[in-house]
């Protein structure tokens, strides 16, 4: 596996995409997209380098259960050492520093504390990783607040700090990281890793992800002032992430947990993009009512039927 | 076979249908277009 490949397992790119659009969620919070959005990018992808590499060195004897099918863990298939590893996780770290520069001292300061954040959740003696729901809430933290905040500083900033949206997509990040454990299971209950699946079970798991969801939707609603245009695909959405929630629940097999933990997903993904349409268009002082209320609503309702009917032709 | 040919489908028919929104009047959706492709790319499945 060449190093390319390596880099590229360790980024997990999907993700790191989805925390881009955060950060245009940012920018457009502050106005406008501007061609310092291109900044962001680079930056997350080796701070979610300089995270998983520590990650992956810490839950290696946890992971060999839990991951021994997965082919794009470098540390598990072999292709890489623990040396080689520590080489790309220093040189990770170097890299987003000073990547963090073109957003000034307060960039500098808030990658610094992502970076150490890092640490703090995969390392003894904190290691926040163990400690139930505080997992997910350092988690969602850093998921939620370093795109969004350097998408925000990259735009003309002519609107105060989305606080309250930002609250709104910490809860919905809250909701989906306490489903990330299922797929770890055996591996964290051998290894006495007590996650918040293991330490309350699954109805109480679900029921939890389902309340933070309902508090997700009401504050990102909230900040966008019930704009009907994403009030109406909010709740479509919500309804469609209850019933794969529902399906969670009730199964034991773990390949139609994956399925459902992944539609889940792409549910609040579609709903990210209705939002971020909706933002986008309330910045065009050219455009009627009619047309704030039509363009995330359109945009929310083709995502999520999309999003069901991929899961019924998969079911 | 026949629902991954559908599946493929539709998905282009919506890429078509938001670059058309895009570049006809509403360009400064290009993010949500942008982000929309992406997550139509192919997977590589890593697994066995």
């Amino acid at each position: 596996m060449n190093i390319l490949k390596i880099l590229l397992n360790f980024a997990r790119i999907r993700v790191t995409t989805m925390l881009y659009a955060l950060s245009f969620l940012g920018a457009a919070s502050g106005g406008e997209i501007s061609s310092r959005i291109v900044f962001v990018f680079p930056l997350l992808i080796t701070w979610y380098i300089h995270a998983t590499t520590i990650n992956d060195y810490a839950d290696y004897e946890i992971d060999k259960i839990n991951l021994k099918q997965e082919k794009d863990r470098p540390l598990l298939t072999s292709n890489l050492t623990k040396v080689g590893l520590w080489r790309i996780h220093i040189l990770s770290l170097f890299a987003t520093v000073l990547l963090s520069l073109p957003f000034g001292i307060k960039g500098v300061i808030l990658t610094i504390l992502l970076l150490t954040i890092d640490y703090v959740y995969s390392l003894r003696p904190l290691r926040i990783s163990d400690r139930g729901i505080f997992a997910q809430y350092s988690l969602a933290g850093a998921y939620v607040y370093f795109p969004l905040t350097l998408g925000y500083w990259s735009s003309p900033m002519a609107n105060t700090y989305p606080w309250v949206l930002s609250i709104g997509l910490y809860c919905a990040f809250v909701a989906r990281l306490l489903l990330k454990d299922y797929r770890d299971v055996r591996g964290d209950s051998k290894h006495g890793k007590m996650t918040f699946l293991l330490r309350h079970g699954t109805t109480t798991t679900i029921y939890t992800s389902i309340g933070f969801w309902v508090l997700s939707i009401g504050l990102v609603n909230s900040s966008v002032s019930f704009a009907y245009g994403v009030v109406i695909p909010s709740l479509a959405g919500l309804l469609q992430g209850y019933l794969f929630l529902k399906v969670l629940g009730k199964t034991k097999d773990t390949i139609k947990q994956q399925n459902s933990i992944t539609f889940i997903a792409k549910t609040a993904n579609a709903l990210i993009m209705t939002l971020l349409a909706y933002l986008l268009t309330r910045n065009q002082s050219f455009l009627s009512g009619n047309e704030l209320f039509i363009i995330p609503l359109t945009t929310g309702a083709i995502l999520l039927s999309y999003n069901w009917f991929r899961y019924t032709t998969i079911k | 076979m026949l629902k991954n040919i559908n599946h493929r489908l539709s998905g282009i028919v919506i890429l078509l249908f938001f670059s058309i929104v895009v570049t006809m009047k509403y360009e400064f959706l290009w993010p949500v277009l942008l982000f929309i492709t992406i997550s139509h790319l192919p997977v590589k499945r890593a697994k066995k």
